[in-house]
């Protein structure tokens, strides 16, 4: 495996982190509303449940 | 009935009893909560509302399971903000989705029994069995307060518990009782109907208190001579605010002296582990990932560690010695130019540590215009996330001089900083409370603890918890960002031919593309297109610029051919070979003002419930330091500083 392979690899990684830290911040909220609204309520409970709530960005700080 | 008696009997009629806390704010139910539970705690919200939710467990001495809920603080049922709303409703048992408690336990600080024996008496009226916590009597026997809880407790009729919460002491005793009550036949009460109280009522309420403390109470608590004392200075109405000025002057002076040698240290460390790096690797896409991307970019973030602990240091002190409020009640006047009222300054100074704890604060305000105001212009506070970057173009370009008597200059400029940001903060207010949100000013009634010795064990753990969060956040969003970055700055390589030679090839990747597009946008306010590049990812997390402007300059300084003169090593002083001062004066301006914070807007829309004012937010913000970044280039330039 080269090195460039490898660098790739965690590069991917990375976006596929941030991008699901961007999904939990903004996006599951809301789309828990709209699936309420269909009455989707398992599903939109189980994204709530695991939202994350008010100090995500800041990793829980006080 | 012993104790398996007591266990056996409820258990037949309930599963999973719950105790709920009730009591004021600052009587120490959390602290109780924290003592009873082992400080493990399920948080959540209330269905609807953005109050938060506390509920912990405990296994007592017999085997049984309880449940324990933290209600908000309130004075009374006659409830006036949306914590206290949820509170009552809970007590009265009509709160949507939640269990009707089946004990009370009635938090009340041991030093103001006074005050805090006007809820017991409501919580007594429910009808619902109540076991009294007098907390805090350590504090209370201090001062010579000597009670006699047989009679305190004969004459309100439940059981009295004294407790010091902080140290568990009389948490085995409180759960006793609590098991006592749930096996006996008052817990198959139903509920009395609550009606708010006349002032008639409130009156013979308070008087009947005053009878019953002079009954059971021994020996009257000494004043609180020495918070008297210095009250007269601290909240005089000259002096006061002068004191508060300097305290925060004399933190930044302190913050830029002693954390200069510890972040010397980890910079060394971080050099050499990207020498090691090198020297273990050979060169290649992955050995610039780790140097250039991860060590460059995390690294230069987590060198401001020891600031950011000297910061909080003092910010932990003076909460835990009382003095926070003070500093509240010293505003008042100052926020009530604005129409807000010094109740609003608490979550303000809580967004000194980080916004989204303030905006979340803002839930003890009454007001909902009041509210949204200080949601609105809790961002503008600096946020400790905007240190590091303060503290980069602050070292690159003021001098480390020493203005008077060991005042350095760069310590003066942070403080100025900070209170730009505050005024700012209290500008918006006025407009927003003359304009989009206007409204009567209300009046500030707020309690002002005792002064107190900080405990040296809160600010430890305040601190151990403060380098956590900060460590994790440069692991994880800091360090994902930098490895983005690293791959925008790095790819596509260019031909070699297709390089003009006054350009880096830099200049030829995605992000080189990114910044040059923006760079007609920035240009006017002093940017250049690495510091717009740069701006991008900093919405993750404000400090993230400092790691991408490392991650930039790494990488572009890889891709130069070797020049004669040696490359600057440390990234302020590149920046201070590539940036005029304007345009550092200009990128302080911008992220005084600017909204640099994902979270911060998804909390705000959280607390608001719609995307509206996040919105609102995100464009008034942008607007205005955009505008103080112009104003403020373009006069550094008339000056002679471009």
């Amino acid at each position: 495996m080269t090195q460039e392979t490898i660098a790739l690899s965690i590069v991917v990684i990375a976006f596929i982190s941030l991008g699901i830290r961007f999904f939990w911040l903004c996006v599951a909220g809301p789309l828990s509303q709209k699936l309420l609204k269909r009455g989707r309520v398992k599903w939109a409970m189980a994204l709530r449940r695991r939202a994350k709530q008010g100090g995500a960005g800041c990793d829980g700080c006080r | 009935m012993g104790n398996e008696g007591i266990e056996n009997n409820f258990q037949m009629r309930n599963p999973q009893p719950q105790v709920a806390l009730a009591g004021n704010p600052n009587c120490g139910k959390t602290a109780l909560f924290n003592a009873i539970t082992g400080g493990r705690a399920k948080v959540g919200n209330y269905p609807g509302v953005t109050v938060e939710r506390k509920e912990g467990h405990v296994l007592t001495a017999s085997g049984l399971n309880l449940s324990v809920l933290d209600l908000p603080g309130t004075y009374s049922l006659d409830a006036r903000t949306p914590d206290e709303l949820i509170t009552r409703n809970i007590l009265l048992g009509i709160q949507t989705n939640e269990k009707n408690p089946d004990v009370l336990v009635a938090v009340a600080d041991a030093t103001n029994l006074e005050r805090s024996l006007g809820l017991v008496f409501e919580l007594c009226l429910i009808g619902k069995p109540i076991v009294l916590v007098l907390n805090m009597m350590d504090l209370a026997k201090k001062r010579g307060l000597e009670l006699d809880l047989e009679i305190l407790s004969q004459q309100l009729g439940v059981p009295v518990i004294p407790t010091v919460a902080v140290r568990k002491n009389g948490i085995s005793e409180l759960l006793y009782q609590v098991e006592r009550l749930l096996a006996s036949e008052s817990a198959k009460r139903t509920l009395l109907e609550w009606k708010k109280p006349t002032t008639q009522e409130i009156r013979q309420r308070f008087a009947e208190i005053d009878r019953i403390l002079a009954l059971c109470t021994r020996q009257m608590p000494r004043p609180t001579v020495w918070t008297d004392r210095m009250d007269r200075v601290v909240l005089h109405s000259f002096f006061g605010p002068i004191l508060l000025g300097l305290i925060f002057a004399a933190i930044f002076q302190v913050i830029f002296i002693w954390a200069t040698q510890p972040m010397e240290w980890i910079k060394s460390a971080m050099n050499q582990f990207g020498r090691w790096v090198g020297l273990w690797m050979g060169p290649g896409p992955l050995q610039s990932l780790i140097t250039d991307g991860m060590i460059a970019g995390m690294g230069s973030v987590l060198v401001f560690l020891p600031q950011i602990l000297f910061l909080f240091t003092f910010i932990l002190l003076l909460e835990d010695s009382g003095y926070m409020s003070r500093a509240a009640f010293l505003m008042d006047r100052l926020m009530g130019k604005v129409g807000l009222n010094g109740r609003a300054f608490i979550p303000l100074l809580s967004s000194f540590a980080c916004a989204i704890p303030g905006v979340m604060a803002t839930r003890t305000i009454e007001n909902r215009r009041d509210r949204l105001i200080t949601i609105l212009v809790a961002p503008l506070m600096t946020c400790s996330a905007r240190l590091p970057v303060y503290s980069l173009l602050i070292a690159a370009f003021i001098p480390n001089k020493i203005l008077w008597r060991g005042i350095r200059l760069q310590g003066v400029v942070m403080f100025l900083l900070y209170v730009f940001g505050v005024i700012s903060a209290l500008l918006v207010a006025r407009v927003l409370k003359g304009t989009v949100l206007k409204g009567k000013k209300p009046l500030l009634l707020m309690e002002l603890p005792t002064y107190k010795w900080p405990s040296p064990k809160n600010i430890f753990i305040g601190l151990i918890e403060r380098s956590k969060l900060f460590v994790r956040r440069a692991g994880t969003v800091i360090l994902s960002v930098s490895i983005v970055l690293w791959f925008l700055s790095s790819y596509p390589k260019p031909p070699q031919s297709q390089i003009p030679r006054s350009e880096s090839a830099i200049s030829y990747s995605y992000a080189g593309r990114i910044g040059k597009a923006m760079e007609p946008w920035v240009k006017p306010i002093g940017f250049n297109w690495k510091i717009a590049v740069a701006l991008i990812p900093g919405f993750a997390a404000r400090e993230v610029m400092v790691g991408s402007l490392a991650t930039v300059y790494a990488v572009e300084g890889k891709s130069e051919e070797p020049s004669p003169e040696a490359l600057p090593k440390t990234l302020s002083a590149q920046l201070s070979r590539d940036w005029s001062l304007a345009t550092a004066l200009s990128l302080l301006v911008w992220y005084v003002l600017a909204c640099q914070c994902l979270s911060t807007l998804a909390v705000t829309r959280r607390e608001t419930g719609s995307w509206k004012w996040p919105a609102f937010m995100l464009t008034y913000m942008t607007g205005l330091a955009y505008l103080g970044s112009f104003l403020t280039y373009h006069f550094a330039v008339s000056l002679g500083l471009g």
